[in-house]
Parts: C-alpha cells; structure tokens; sequence
C-alpha cells in the first residue's frame, strides 16, 4: 500500500524518460524499444565539472554547517540565559524568507569580495543556509547524552572545551550524521542562488540538468523525464544507504519549522 | 540541572555559540533586513538605477491589493486543505509502520523519497502524470470511462492537483513525525490493551491516538506555514492558472519581482507576510515547547 | 580516561577532510587557453539553433583568433541572470541572448551596448550591410531607434494548416454537414483524411499556459480584430474594454471549443507536438516553431503536409495580422571584449555565416534578405521560404511588444481574465471589463493618466 503510493510515479518518470519521441504523446504504448539517446546527451554534456563542483561544495558546506552549528547546540541546550528562545527565533526567522529579494544583496556581497563564480561563494551560502536546521537537529541528540557523563569529567578537572570534543560530540555521532546528510540533500537540491553567483567555473549539478529542461518552445517530456531520474539517482542512494539515520535526522530536524 | 549550574563556563559556551549565531545574522538576517527596508521603497530592477524611499507607498498599495488578498484566500485554503489530507495520509501510514511490518526500515526509506527530491522535481513529475498528451492519471480516467478531467487546466481541479501532489511530497513528513511520536508509547501499554480484548481499532483511537495528539498539532503547524508559502509546484504545474485561480501568494511574490521586476512592491508584501506568520510562529514553537516538555515527564 | 582516545580520532579526521576540502575548492580557476586566441562567453538557453550558433561561431571564429564558451539556462532564467550581473557589476558575459519581449527591458536597464552603436564606426561599416536585414523580422530589437540584438533567427507569427486535409473540398462539405461547423475537429473513430481517427482530432491547437503563452497567441487575434495591445499608444488609455477588444476576446474563447482539453497547460512545444502527431488541422504559432517539430521526420507524423499563411485579418485596411518575434545575441555592456564579440557576431550572421547555421539547424527562420533569396536555399528549404515570402509580400500590419515599464503587470491582467474566461468562470465581456479596471488603476499608479 505504501509502495502504491510512492512509486508509480517514479516508474512513470522513469518510463516517459526512455521512451522514444515520436511515441511520446502515445499514451497507450507503454511497452515499447528505449531509446537512451537522452541519457547520452547528458552524459556527453560536459556534467562532469557541474557534479563535481555540487560534490565539494555540498559536502564542504555541511561540513562547515556542522561545525558551526554543533557548537551552538552544546550552548542552546545546556546554557540558560535570558533571550534564548529569541535569539533561537532570531537564527530560524531567515529560514521563512523566500529568496527572490535576498538575491541581490548577497550577488553584491560576493562581488565584493571578489568570490563571483567560486566555490568559496557557495560553500559560504550553503553553510549559512543548513545551520539552523542542524542546530535544531544536534539539538535533540544532545537532550539525550546523561548529564553525569560529562559532570563528572568537569568534577575530574576537563576544561568546557575538552569536555564537549571528548564526550559530547562523539556521543553525538548520530545526529551529526543524520544532520550532514540533510545538509548535504538540501544544498544538493538547491537551484536559485548557485544560479546567481556562478557561471562557469563553479556551476552545480542542478543549475546545468536544468538546462535541459528547455524553456518556452520545447517542452520535451522525455528531457524533463531524463533530468528528474538523473537529480533524484543520488537522493535515492544516500536515502537507501543511510535510511536509518535519516529517519532519525528527519524526525528531529522536521520539528525546525 | 544543567552545565551552567557547575558556576563556571558560561564565556567558553557563549564562546562556543559566537561563530554560527554571527554567520548566520551575516549572511541571512542582513539580507533579510535588506529585504524589510526594500519594502519602504521604489525599486524596479529593470527601470530604477538604485531603490527610492517611497512614504510607505507601497504599504498603502498592499492595503488595496485585490489580487493579494485573493492570493492569501487561496494559500489559506491550499495550506488548510493539503495539511489536511498529509495528515491524515500520514496518520494512517505510520500507524502502518508502528505495527512493524517486514522491511520496515526500507519501506520507510523509499515512502520518504519524495520529500527529499528537489521540488522542482516534485512538480515536472506531477505535471507530467496530469498532463493529458503523456499523462497517466487522464489516461486511467479515459480507459474507464470517467469523466474527461482537465486537471490541470480547471480551477477547481487544478488546486486539487497541487493539492495532491502536496500530499505526495509531504504525508511521508507528516508520517515519520506521527511515527516518532506512536514509537515513544511504550508496548506495554499495546499488550495491556490487547489483553483486555481490545480491537486493532479500539487500539488505535483509546492507547495511541491520545497519546500522539501534541505531535499531531507539531506536524499540522509545520506544513501549514510551509504550504502557506508554497511556491516550487505552483511555478511548475500551473503557473498560478488558470485565471488566478492557483495563484498562490508565493507566486504571487515571485511574479512581482522576477516577471514584473517590482522589486520595492515585492519585499512590502514578504515583509508583511512574515510580520504575519512570524505571530503564527511564535505561537507554534511556545505550543512546540510545551510538547517537548510533556514528552519528556 | 578511555573517551579521550575514542574523541579525537573522528574529530582530527573531519578537521584533515574540511581542511583537503577547502584546498580542493579553491584551487585554480584559471581557464586554460590557446595561445593568442580570445575566449568570448556566450549566455543564452539551450536550444538546438544556439548550440549550432555556438558550433559554427568556433568554426569560424577561428581565422578571428576568437573561441566562444557558452553557458546555458533555462530560457527564462537568461534574462534574470544577465541582469543581476550587470546590477552587481560581474564582467562574466560578452554575449548575450535576447527576446524581442526582452529589448525595452534590456535598453532601459542597459544590459547591452547597442549593436547599432557598433554598426556607425567607421571601421565597422565594410562588416555589415544594414539594409540586408528583412525589416519586417527585424523591428522587434530596435528600441528608441537602436538596434539592441544582432538579428539572427525571425519567429514571425503564421498559421500553419493542414493542406492536405483543409484543401479537399469533399472533405470540407462532409464535415460541416455533420457538425454544422467550419472548424475541423473529429471524434476518435471518424474518418479524417480518409481513414478512422485513432485519437480524437482539434480544430485548433493553440498553447494556453498561462505566464506569456497564452497572451503571446491571444495578442495576434487582438491584432487581427484591429484592437489595440491593452492601450492606446498615443493616449495612453487603456482599451481592453473597447468593443475591438471585446470582439476578440469573444472569438478566442470561441476558439477554445476547437482546442484540444488540457490546451490550457501546453507551452509552444508541447503545442506542436501535438499538432506533429496528426492531432490537429490548424496551429498558430512562431514559424520556426513550427517547423522545428511538424518538419522534422523524427518527431512528426505530418512531414510535408502543412501548409504556412499569414493570419487573416477583420481589418479592411490591413490585409493580414502579424506579431513579429526575433531573437538575436547582443552585447553585453560589461563586456571586456565588446569588439571581438561584434566583429564575431558579424561574421558568424552573415549570409554565408547564417547559410552554414541552416546546415546546423535547419528550421532557422534567416533575416537577411540575401539568404531567403538564395536559390539553392529556396531549394532546401521550400517551406520555410513559402512562408516568409508570405510574410515579406503580404505587408502585413505588423505590431511589436509596446514599451511600456508595466507592460507584464499590464500582460498578465489581460492574460489572467481570458484564461478565466477560457475557464468559464467569467464571460469574456466580464473578464474584459474587469481587466480594464485594473489596468487602469495600474496607470493611473504610474500617473499615466489621472
């Protein structure tokens, strides 16, 4: 029943994206001799850059998110001060904002520090746009870790630094796994702003298969079919591999709003 | 009782909280901001060279926005009606993977997949099964003698498919999220209730219902203020057709800054937008607090 | 204490990763090139006729010491993307692709040096003969008497029809007798063209998205009624409810009956597909449209079956009704290499330039007269010189995108009350009037009228 649910559709898309042109409006023949020709078309488009550069920067980015936002976990959860739960609104609120008019600002920004079409730029993006959810994320491991574990190292004499390297984080292994690979989908997925700041040398996966899509004169199903396969074939493995730790990520980091 | 409570180390955990809460106010409040004192100005990216305070006549025009205030009716109905339905598709699908089917770990991996695609994804798939020269769905309609549905290109019709395919890409979060909640109920209170000759049903609405309402609450706050803002499956499937009768409010955004370049117009409606839902907001993580709270005793 | 060794190993192992990482990413972006050659980058969308400009530009560009680098986007992203870049200053582009619908924006923004300022030098002038370009096609990229895009590829406005159906006269007769109808649609199992209909079989295949599609086909029947686009040019009022307006609003929504269902989300393309699988007797579209998908032998059932004529017109004065689309590149003002790029576009849209394009891309619609004239491509490509001569001797009243600052606010209230209308959830008459007011209130906002 599950499974009804979810995936006729991908076997659709993965239907319309083998099936030969001239048939396409045929929508009777469903069995029918594939044609890969789209797929060749992608393959031999120079993808190679684009992936790579969507690889490092998705990674790097959720790494630094992690860094960044682990240690801001240890405080939101274990320190009281007056205004948490405003600065805490504060860091969620930019989340809301849609994009469109944020554009500009940032553009000028990179122009100025003369990072337009880097990987630098989007790495620096991508990090600012996972860490609240991976603060909120981390947030929920940490609820969990026994106080007395790390109580009794500061009793011992362990600095708050070395306390939270030595037992917090790696108690936190599974949230930060769950929250680099939610970062890393996400910054996989994103469209607009690598749009913006990159053209040629740092262009991403997802800007380059979207030029497939065509525009106003081809509406080419089979092309859209292709480039739908070929964005979701790695959300697809990372969800299989690493399906336990997501589900845990994902009901912690649903909870972000 | 927490670290703090130690009476050392509140610098180093402030210290330790600095880098992320700057980055962040850098590179997302700041433009945010931009945003906010867009909105007080006259700004076409195409004709102006540089934005001009406007004496909040942009706000004035917001008051009597007809076509806005349309955009918001549809949103409220488009948030109200897909949360609707991803809850209950998610209630039914996690009640499912609480009676630990075989494979449950995979199944739920694949029945998650949809939220993970990229959204523009999400709505080429959509449009593509309602179309009605590839499309499946008018296809099935026609092998079975049904009504000749123009999915996509009614209004009525139209808000279904988005709706629907809402649903597609959100009951899984709606569903894990249930499935979290009904994993936290402890089995012996299942096995009590069995033995006291309780129905699977009976189970459900008196052991586990109850028990998972706060999420519930938790689950339908968070799609109603991301649907509320939907903006990826409408540019795709409908492009707010027809008529406006799909416009919703995002689109309706996107259309004022990047079709008619209106930037000054477009961040006076965000702006207030988020004055809105940020009300909405507070509300929902106090409610959230409070769950959290109760979870945990 | 045992959690020390166990800490640091993964911490020390994410630290090398992001340090190896950030190496990576910054390292060298420097382009590799050929000695003495320039490197031009080409912004535009990845349709086949660019990817041949493409093609041929390195081919010939390399007697010029030139090599082009194209970076595609989606279509309607090309704009969006050149013009944030020149509000933030980024010198990235030299050449640029532009839609006619684009040039008031692209002038009032100065994205582009004017190709017309290129044009007057003095040592530009043995490069390009002006008065080759077919000035129907090309009027579209001038704007306040300057010529913003090299003129490239024309997409006049035609009807294409089947002529192998709507020229048999028996068949004609039949029809009407049956459906009491001129318009030419069938159910699946009568008999069109001799033989049973497998699907059912339109009238008219029109593409009905809303966002630009809709109000690009409905502004030629608006011409075709003799009504103004939205507003009076000299006056500056808005129109849309005048009776001409009406009238053609009325005969469109009339039109809808013809249509396939689900028209209402088809872009061009996808129009033509259908049209190509021999589903439809009539489309009104962009001649290279046309004839990139119902010529081509493998997307289309119905090669060598269209014929191309111009829209009729109710307008006694004018014979025939026709919106002029061109696309051309055009340079972009931040260019670094702007006379490169100029002497490259002259070389590579020339008549010989723009004949081994057609080579490329043979549904490329030229506009230079020296290239429709050629005998050996009246020879290969009868079609589409068919048509345009239609165009060019026809002189049809041809009208272009008024340049107005508010012209796709103005577009997208028409627009939105005819797909309304098309809906049924309005008469045209009403949708029209309501139209009017908001566009009036829209002008009355920017003070054009009080």
């Amino acid at each position: 029943m599950v499974l009804a649910w979810t995936l006729p559709a991908f076997f659709y898309l993965a239907l319309l994206s083998v099936k030969p042109e001239r048939i396409m409006v045929e929508r009777s023949a469903l069995i029918f001799w594939p044609t890969f020709e789209r797929y060749r078309d992608i393959v031999v488009s120079d993808l190679g850059l684009p992936i790579w550069n969507s690889l490092l920067t998705s990674t790097a980015g959720a790494l630094f998110t992690l860094a960044l936002a682990s240690l801001a976990a240890v405080t939101f959860t274990f320190l009281d001060f007056r205004g948490k739960a405003l600065l805490f609104l504060l860091m969620l609120l930019p989340r809301m904002f849609p994009p469109v008019t944020t554009l500009i600002p940032i553009q000028l920004a990179m122009k100025t520090l003369g990072l337009i079409d880097t990987r630098a730029a989007l790495i620096i993006l991508f990090t600012g746009f996972q860490i609240p959810l991976a603060i909120w994320i981390m947030r929920t491991y940490l609820d969990e870790i026994p106080r007395e574990l790390a109580e009794s190292a500061a009793i011992d004499g362990a600095s708050i630094p070395a306390i939270v390297a030595r037992i917090v984080l790696p108690l936190a292994g599974p949230g930060l796994l769950a929250a680099f690979i939610l970062a890393f989908i996400f910054n996989w997925n994103e469209f607009l702003f690598p749009l913006i700041v990159t053209s040629f040398h740092a262009k991403t996966g997802s800007v380059a298969i979207m030029n497939f899509a065509g525009g106003y004169k081809k509406l080419q199903w089979g092309s859209l079919a292709v480039l739908g396969v070929v964005m979701t074939m790695p959300v697809i493995l990372f969800v299989l591999a690493f399906r336990a730790a997501l589900i845990r990520g994902f009901t912690a980091g649903a909870l972000k709003g | 009782m927490t670290w703090a409570t130690l009476g050392r180390g509140r610098l180093a955990f402030a210290l330790l909280m600095l880098p992320a809460v700057i980055y962040v106010l850098t590179w997302r409040l700041a433009p945010a901001l931009y945003t906010v004192w867009l909105s007080l100005t006259q700004y076409n990216i195409v004709y102006d060279a540089a934005p001009q305070l406007n004496h909040l006549e942009n706000y004035r025009r917001i008051v009597h926005d007809s076509t806005l205030g349309e955009a918001l009716r549809l949103s409220v109905i488009f948030a109200v009606l897909a949360t609707a339905v991803e809850l209950a598709i998610g209630l039914a699908a996690a009640a499912f993977f609480d009676s630990d089917p075989p494979g449950r770990n995979l199944l739920l991996g694949i029945f998650l997949l949809p939220m993970i695609m990229a959204p523009v994804v999400v709505g080429t798939v959509w449009s593509a099964l309602f179309d009605r020269t590839v499309g499946p769905i008018p296809y099935l309609f026609e092998l079975l003698h049904g009504p000749d549905v123009q999915w996509l290109g009614t209004p009525v019709t139209a808000m279904v498919g988005l709706i629907f395919s809402d649903a597609w890409e959100w009951a899984p979060l709606a569903a894990l999220l249930l499935f979290s909640a009904m994993q936290a109920i402890p089995r012996e209170q299942h096995d009590a209730a069995r033995s006291d000759g309780a129905s699977s049903w009976q189970l459900f609405f008196r052991v586990v219902l109850p028990q998972i309402t706060g999420m519930l609450v938790v689950a339908g706050g968070l799609r109603l203020m991301d649907a509320f803002l939907e903006l990826d499956k409408v540019i795709v499937m409908t492009g707010g057709g027809p008529g406006t009768s799909t416009q919703l409010v995002s689109m309706y955004v996107y259309k004022q800054a990047f079709q008619a370049y209106d930037l000054g117009y477009a961040s006076t409606v965000i702006t207030t937008l988020l004055a809105l839902l940020a009300v909405a907001y507070a509300f929902y993580l106090r409610h959230y607090g409070r769950t959290l709270m109760s979870a945990r005793t | 204490m045992s959690f020390a060794t166990h800490g640091r190993r993964p911490l020390l192992l994410g630290a090398v990763a992001v340090v190896v990482l950030v190496v990576v990413s910054a390292g060298p972006l420097q382009v590799s090139r050929a000695a003495g050659m320039t490197t031009l980058t080409f912004l535009g969308p990845k349709f086949d006729e660019w990817e041949a400009f493409i093609k041929v530009a390195n081919a010939l560009g390399k007697d010029l010491g030139i090599e082009v680098k194209p970076e595609y986007l989606p279509w309607e992203d090309v704009f969006k993307k050149a013009l944030i870049d020149s509000k933030s200053g980024v010198k990235a582009w030299d050449l640029v692709y532009a839609y006619n619908t684009w040039v008031p924006g692209i002038a009032a923004s100065k994205v582009f040096t004017p190709i017309s300022d290129f044009l007057s030098k003095p040592a530009n002038k043995s490069l390009v003969k002006p008065e080759d370009f077919i000035k129907e096609t090309t009027a579209g990229l001038e704007f306040q008497g300057k010529l913003w895009a090299f003129p490239a590829l024309a997409a006049p406005y035609v009807l294409g029809y089947r002529a192998d159906l709507l020229a048999n006269a028996d068949e004609r007769k039949a029809f009407k007798a049956k459906y009491n109808s001129q318009f030419f649609t069938r159910k699946k199992g009568d008999t069109v063209g001799g033989k049973a209909a497998e699907e059912d079989f339109y009238g008219i295949c029109l593409a009905g998205k809303p966002g630009g599609f809709l109000f690009h086909r409905y502004e030629m029947v608006l011409v075709a009624f003799g009504a103004d686009l939205i507003y009076n040019q000299t006056s500056m009022q808005p129109t849309v409810n005048s009776n001409e307006s009406i009238a053609a609003a009325k005969y469109y929504a009339q039109l809808h009956k013809y249509q396939q269902p689900g028209s209402e989300t088809h872009s061009g393309g996808g129009t033509q597909r259908v049209f190509a699988a021999d589903r439809c007797a009539l489309t009104m579209d962009a001649l290279d449209n046309i004839l990139s998908v119902a010529e081509v032998p493998s997307l289309s059932k119905v090669v060598g079956k269209v014929g191309y004529t111009l829209l009729p017109s109710q307008v006694a004065s004018r014979p025939h009704a026709h919106v002029a689309d061109a696309n051309g590149p055009g340079i972009y003002a931040l260019s670094q290499h702007e006379n490169e790029a100029f002497r490259l576009l002259a070389r590579v849209l020339s008549t010989e330039g723009t004949k081994e394009l057609m080579k490329e891309y043979p549904a490329l619609v030229p506009m230079r007269a020296s290239v429709i004239n050629d005998p050996q491509i009246k020879k290969d490509y009868p079609k589409m010189v068919e048509a345009m001569n239609a165009v060019i001797t026809g002189k049809p009243w041809t009208v272009f995108v008024p340049p107005l600052k508010e012209w796709v606010q103005a577009q997208e209230m028409v627009e939105n009350a005819l797909s309304a209308a098309l809906a049924g959830q309005k008469t045209p008459e009403g949708a029209m009037i309501e139209a009017q007011a908001k566009v009036v209130e829209l002008f009355k906002r920017a003070g054009y009228i009080k």
